[in-house]
């Protein structure tokens, strides 16, 4: 679900391929389209864009009604057990949880919390029957998502429902598993991170999280998507998902102790060492200039009066609130919503810069402004090397590190990126110092150790990221882990006291004394179960399964001799098995498995998300159809959007159809339009859409077909497939219309850009784009 | 026949030449070579059709200006410089909707038609590992191999040579696998020696039998004396939704035309070159008739 | 008949020059045609293709030729076909074509300007001509025709070359050594009286009339 693995992660899917081959492994499609993974899988499901957190609603209802949970893992590693303060409640009427400000469309989500005792530990029930318990709180909440209730939201008939539901249900057993996939096609809603935490709900309830063949797998897009997120891509992080300092953080202390959380349970609660992790960061970037004195430079960070994400960068861009952009390797004008809008607010900048390697749509942003002419902004195009032209690594999906090495020198002009990042830094600090200006000191302290100042390795930049020993440093037991200027064998050598500097705690062991384990290439598999410990370098440890003591029972055991992973040694008094234990090799079995949360147990209860602590469905913010649940609160109550003039929004009487956006597998992103080999395999921008449909609007195969939105339109080739089927939803016939992304103004081939359609409506806990399940209409194209 | 003594172009023994007699088997054996193609497993991704086109330096066909549309496939079909494409085709079948996508290129048949069609010798070639290939030096660019051929396969350029997929035979003869199961992200490629595929797709079929699939089939048409690319087809009742002929087989055209009428053929005209030297021989030339001599 | 002395010394036109113009520019291509069909049609002749420009260009010149051909072939039909309309004697000479074989014209019906053999092979060149056309514009662009209407269209070129060919054998002979005295129509386009009147009574009479 939430992904088309089969066409968009290719690779990875051999292994669901040969899972089933070898294992009889079962493989479950549910998707808006019948799509290439639908088409090698046993089971299809043909869903409603939108509605799944209905279909997932309607599972994990279907569990506890038949108790086809894993009950031990459920009491123990999960908060079940744990009792929520009285002030939180959920009223199906409005669909509103407790503490809903409507004014500003916020929660106060401190109504949510545990009840807690006096040592400040939650209190539980372990019989899980007390009506204040999360479990009875989940098991009335999701008492709502019948197996009717599922069919009207997502159109997908009850008789299927249940095959399906029967099927997953069979996981809970101690020996078997299952393990999700799922892509862009889940976080591209107004509430994309309900629907991760609903199947994270489900994969809780069935036992199957930390054990092998389970999880929750995030496909990422690109070769390096993780490792950007890792390296803090993204505005609320810093590397390693430390936290930015916010507004009322003015000091280090307030910091760390606003960032430091709380056990409340027999938990490790690993972010209890966030200061260690924090202040070797601040010695990584500021050296000597960091010391206790002066709270390790804390002054030189900025402080966030409010998350700068990217829907408020582009908003502000918009209101010409922006003087200039830097665009590395991200052609936002393509692949965000609402082209237009995008546009116009390139269009007021005063400069842009884009580091790209072929000129995409985003350097030629200007043929999307309605008036040309008026475009102040100057454009920097950088040629920059692509992936095989330069030396580095990918993190995959998997959190496998992996070294890369570079196969040819880039064309023409193009440099690496490394290169490009020295040459301008060596140069702003050229300014700075010759020019001063209102705060230097940041700029000029910043350690730049290079060989080469004006072009850093990539391997350089690693031994960064590990860190390492300011001063000789000793572990518990008065042994020396690393010497002064050796590099630290792992994060758990990383210091609070200024004496040692890594630049991103998560990635710490990657690169010890002893050298690049992202190099290694060891395929062998000891344990025979796929495990490949020595191939690359999985963060964090080197473990290959999160929360991997979670693979044995509350005592210790394995749940199953099938898939034993990780057990407690009775004799030796530690955990042994086939990875590397995630979590302290002596700590007993009573301190639950997920270390790196302050109850040390899995949520089926989550407080922290904005949007409310279990998921519910909402519709998408334009929907064709009424919310059966709670028509006062159709969607989302915390979404995000925008109220610009080009921010329009579609009325189903005028754009009757849902439609999605997608990826095909002959394409990546807007890139392989440049390249001739992949532009023969699809060269044509099309639209899927219903035959019933087509034959509706007097539309055959291959006709020119106008998509459009309040917001613009996108011209496709017509095709009309048995692959999307009209759907009842509710009684009303509701038609799915897919739009493929890829083309665009640029390249060998060229096409309409899909995000011309896209409303700007955004996810309020990730701020991903709303792409599935908007409204259009659609034309035939005169010819 | 004449009798061509060449051994192709990459040294390998040859098992048949078109329009000549098949060489000594004796001399250089070879296993037959085949590729399974698992449509169970295939997600048509047409990664092997971008690897063969770019192993093969190709540039294929760009349809973007013209106005075909063929939906999800790269265009209508086979070209001269696209040796392999990946076939689309949905049609809902008694298991739901399928999408029935193949691999579709030349087959290798170890009863080439293309070979027996062809009138030049040494134009077409089967290496003894069964490869089939065309020598573009020997070509005549008369096309019979198109009829010849049970599949369409070949594809003719503008100078009137035939192209198709070779089977990568330089790789094959190097010790690599062909390129496009090199790139098979999905393992729905095999290749191997046609007994060891034949092995291993009847334990995928058994597979697929467990899963419900009881029409499954492989696809390895006795009619050309099997192929050396095999197809594991899970609506094995339906070849035709896969783009592949139920019954494959050379033309009965063809074995007329390349039989009987040949041998016909040359009974008449030596026949009639015979009979006019008899004439010649038992009458004499029929010379200005008897009663004008007489007259004379 | 006086002048029976001198028929031996008198010539008598058979055929214009745009006659010998047709016949050749039907003949010549052919003679290529047939000989490039031949080394085509059976690997035995492929020796022949290098004589005639090589395997390659032989194939192609063929298809080229074909045309050329069909225009003689049509030219001629304009020309002949109401000519080789045959009648009720041609029957009998047919039946009793042994007679000529041996040599014993007088004991078959008296020939006009065209025997009922010439006839007979005109028809076939006209026949033949319309089939090697049809089919072989299809075996020349097979990919414009179903490939069962190809094969089928190969077949029958094949058929009809054996056929037309074995007519030409005979033709080539009884124009050269068979019939001594015939080249000479399609070279100058006179024959002499004498050959005249013994091979084709009939028209010899309606000459001399004139």
């Amino acid at each position: 679900m939430g992904g088309n693995p089969a066409e968009n992660h290719p690779c990875g899917f051999k292994w669901a391929i040969k899972a089933r081959q070898e294992k009889g492994a079962k493989i479950i499609c549910v998707d808006p389209r019948f799509n290439r993974t639908a088409a090698v899988s046993d089971i299809f499901l043909q869903i409603r864009p939108g509605s799944d957190i209905a279909f997932m609603g309607g599972l994990i209802n279907y569990l506890l009604q038949n108790k086809k949970y894993n009950e031990e893992y459920v009491k123990h590693f999960t908060n079940a057990a744990y009792i929520v303060k009285d002030t939180y409640s959920f009223d199906p009427q409005t669909g509103l949880f407790s503490g809903y400000d409507p004014e500003k469309k916020k929660y106060d989500q401190t109504l949510w919390a545990y009840e807690l005792d006096e040592k400040g530990q939650a209190k539980k029930d372990m019989t899980l029957e007390d009506p204040r318990c999360v479990f009875q709180l989940m098991k009335e909440f999701y008492s709502r998502y019948t197996p009717e209730v599922v069919e009207k939201l997502t159109g997908i008939p009850k008789d299927k429902f249940l095959e399906v539901a029967k099927l997953i249900a069979e996981t809970s057993a101690p020996d078997k598993a299952m393990t999700h996939l799922y892509a862009l096609g889940w976080t591209h809603h107004s509430t994309g991170t309900q629907l991760i935490g609903s199947m994270a709900i489900l994969q809780l309830l069935l036992g199957n999280i930390g054990v092998p063949g389970g999880a929750i797998n995030a496909l990422r897009g690109h070769a390096n998507v993780q490792g950007m997120t890792d390296l803090a891509a993204e505005s609320r992080f810093l590397p390693g998902y430390l936290r930015p300092p916010r507004a009322d953080q003015q000091t280090l202390k307030d910091h760390i102790e606003a960032s430091t959380p709380k056990a409340v349970d027999l938990s490790m609660n690993y972010w209890s060492n966030y200061s260690k992790f924090f202040i070797s960061l601040l010695k990584a970037w500021y050296g000597k200039t960091a010391t206790p004195e002066n709270e390790f430079a804390y002054h030189y960070l900025p402080k966030m009066e409010k998350l700068l994400s990217l829907d408020e960068i582009l908003d502000r861009m918009y209101r010409g609130k922006i003087e200039g952009l830097v665009s590395v390797g991200m052609n936002i004008l393509a692949s965000g919503p609402n082209v237009r809008k995008t546009a116009e607010g390139l269009g007021k900048l005063k400069w842009m810069v884009v580091i790209e390697t072929f000129e995409t749509e985003m350097a030629s942003f200007w043929k999307h402004v309605e008036d040309p002419s008026k475009v102040q902004t100057e454009v920097f195009l950088l040629p920059s090397a692509i992936f095989a032209e330069k030396e580095g690594s990918f993190t995959n999906s998997g959190r496998v590190v992996k070294w890369k090495y570079k196969a040819v020198d880039p064309p023409g002009e193009a440099k690496d990126e490394l290169w490009i990042a020295g040459q301008l830094w060596m140069r702003i600090k050229a300014l700075y110092q010759k020019e001063g200006g209102k705060f230097p000191d940041p700029i000029l302290n910043l350690t730049w150790n290079f060989k080469n100042p004006y072009y850093p390795t990539a391997e350089e930049v690693l031994h960064e990221m590990n860190g390492y020993a300011l001063e000789d440093i000793v572990d518990d037991k008065g042994n020396v882990v690393a010497k002064k200027g050796e590099r630290v064998p792992g994060f758990g050598a990383l210091k609070d006291d200024g004496t040692t500097a890594c630049g991103m705690w998560l990635y710490s062991g990657i690169f010890p004394q002893a050298g690049n384990r992202a190099k290694s290439v060891d395929t062998s598999d000891p344990s025979g179960l796929g495990v490949y410990p020595g191939y690359g370098y999985a963060w964090p440890a080197n473990r290959r399964i999160l929360y991997n003591r979670a693979s044995a029972d509350p005592t210790g055991k394995p749940w199953s001799e099938k898939k034993k992973y990780i057990w407690w040694n009775e004799a030796e008094g530690k955990w042994v098995g086939h990875d590397v234990p995630d979590i302290k090799p002596d700590l007993t079995p009573d301190y639950g498995p997920f270390i790196m949360l302050p109850e040390g147990r899995g949520r089926l209860f989550a407080a922290q998300l904005v949007d409310g602590p279990f998921p519910e469905h909402y519709e998408p913010f334009e929907t064709p159809v009424e919310n059966i649940l709670h028509p006062k609160t159709p969607f989302n109550p915390v979404v995000k959007v925008y109220k610009s003039d080009l921010d329009l929004l579609a009325k189903p009487d005028q754009y009757p159809y849902v439609a999605t956006t997608y990826r095909v597998v002959e394409h990546f992103h807007y890139w392989t339009k440049h390249i001739y080999g992949t532009s023969a395999l699809f060269p044509k921008m099309f639209v899927e859409l219903p035959e019933e449909l087509a034959k509706e609007l007097g539309i055959k195969e291959g006709d020119l077909v106008k998509v459009s939105t309040p917001r613009g339109s996108a011209e496709g080739y017509a095709m009309p497939t048995k692959r999307i089927k009209p759907l009842t939803i509710n009684g009303k016939k509701v038609y799915t219309v897919g739009i493929p992304i890829h083309w665009g103004n640029e390249g060998m081939v060229k096409g309409a850009l899909a995000n011309m359609l896209t409303p700007f409506v955004w996810d309020p806990n990730s701020q991903t784009p709303e792409f599935k399940g908007f409204l259009c209409k659609v034309e035939k194209v005169k010819a | 026949m004449a009798t061509v003594t060449t051994e192709g172009t990459v040294g390998l023994g040859l098992r048949r030449v078109s329009a000549s007699k098949s060489p000594d088997q004796n001399i250089k054996k070879s296993d037959q070579l085949a590729i399974l193609v698992d449509i169970s497993s295939c997600i048509g991704c047409k990664g092997c059709e971008a690897a063969c086109s770019q192993w093969h330096d190709l540039k294929p066909p760009l349809f973007a200006e013209e106005k075909v549309f063929t939906g999800y496939q790269s265009g209508p079909g086979l070209a001269p410089s696209l040796f392999m494409f990946m076939r689309f085709q949905e049609a809902e079948t008694e298991k739901g909707l399928t999408w029935f996508i193949t691999k579709y290129q030349c087959m290798h048949c170890s009863d080439p038609g293309c070979l027996k069609a062809c009138p030049s010798p040494g134009a077409v070639i089967q290496y003894s590992n069964g490869i089939v290939d065309f020598d573009h030096s020997k070509c005549i660019g008369c096309k019979f191999c198109l009829s010849g051929c049970p599949f369409d396969v070949p594809r003719y350029d503008a100078n009137n040579k035939p192209w198709k997929c070779n089977f990568c035979v330089d790789r094959v003869s190097a010790g690599l696998e062909p390129m496009c199961v090199k790139t098979c992200p999905t393992n729905a490629l095999h290749f191997g020696t046609k007994e060891e595929m034949l092995i291993r797709a009847n334990q995928l079929l058994q597979g697929l039998k467990k899963r419900g699939f009881d029409k499954a089939v492989i696809y390895d048409p006795p009619g050309v004396g099997g192929t050396g690319y095999i197809y594991l087809l899970p609506h094995g009742d339906k070849p035709e939704m896969y783009g592949l002929p139920k019954e494959a087989s050379i033309s009965p055209l063809i074995s007329l035309w390349k039989g009987p009428v040949k041998l016909i053929g040359s009974v008449v005209l030596w026949g009639t070159l015979l009979g006019a030297f008899l004439q010649l021989i038992l009458f004499g030339p029929i010379k200005v008739g008897k009663k004008h001599k007489k007259e004379e | 008949m006086e002048d029976v002395k001198n028929l031996e010394e008198v010539e008598v036109e058979r055929f214009s020059a745009f006659d010998r113009f047709v016949h050749w520019l039907t003949a010549i291509p052919f003679v290529y045609l047939f000989l490039s069909g031949l080394g085509m049609y059976s690997p035995k002749f492929a020796w022949l293709l290098p004589f005639l420009g090589g395997r390659e260009f032989s194939a192609w010149l063929h298809k080229w030729a074909g045309v050329v051909f069909t225009i003689g072939v049509l030219l001629m039909f304009l020309r002949w076909a109401k000519d080789f309309v045959l009648d009720s004697d041609d029957r009998i000479w047919l039946a009793n074509v042994k007679y000529y074989l041996k040599g014993e014209e007088e004991k078959l019906p008296e020939a006009g300007k065209y025997n009922a053999g010439q006839k007979l092979f005109g028809w076939m060149v006209f026949i033949g001509g319309a089939v090697f056309l049809i089919t072989g514009v299809v075996m020349w662009f097979p990919e414009t025709f179903s490939t069962t209407f190809v094969r089928l269209a190969i077949l029958l070129h094949e058929i009809t070359f054996v056929v037309v060919g074995a007519g030409f054998i005979v033709h080539l002979y009884m124009g050269t050594v068979g019939v001594p005295g015939s080249l000479s129509s399609m070279i100058t386009g006179k024959v002499s009286a004498l050959w005249a009147a013994s091979h084709h009574p009939k028209w010899f009479r309606e000459v001399m009339r004139k």
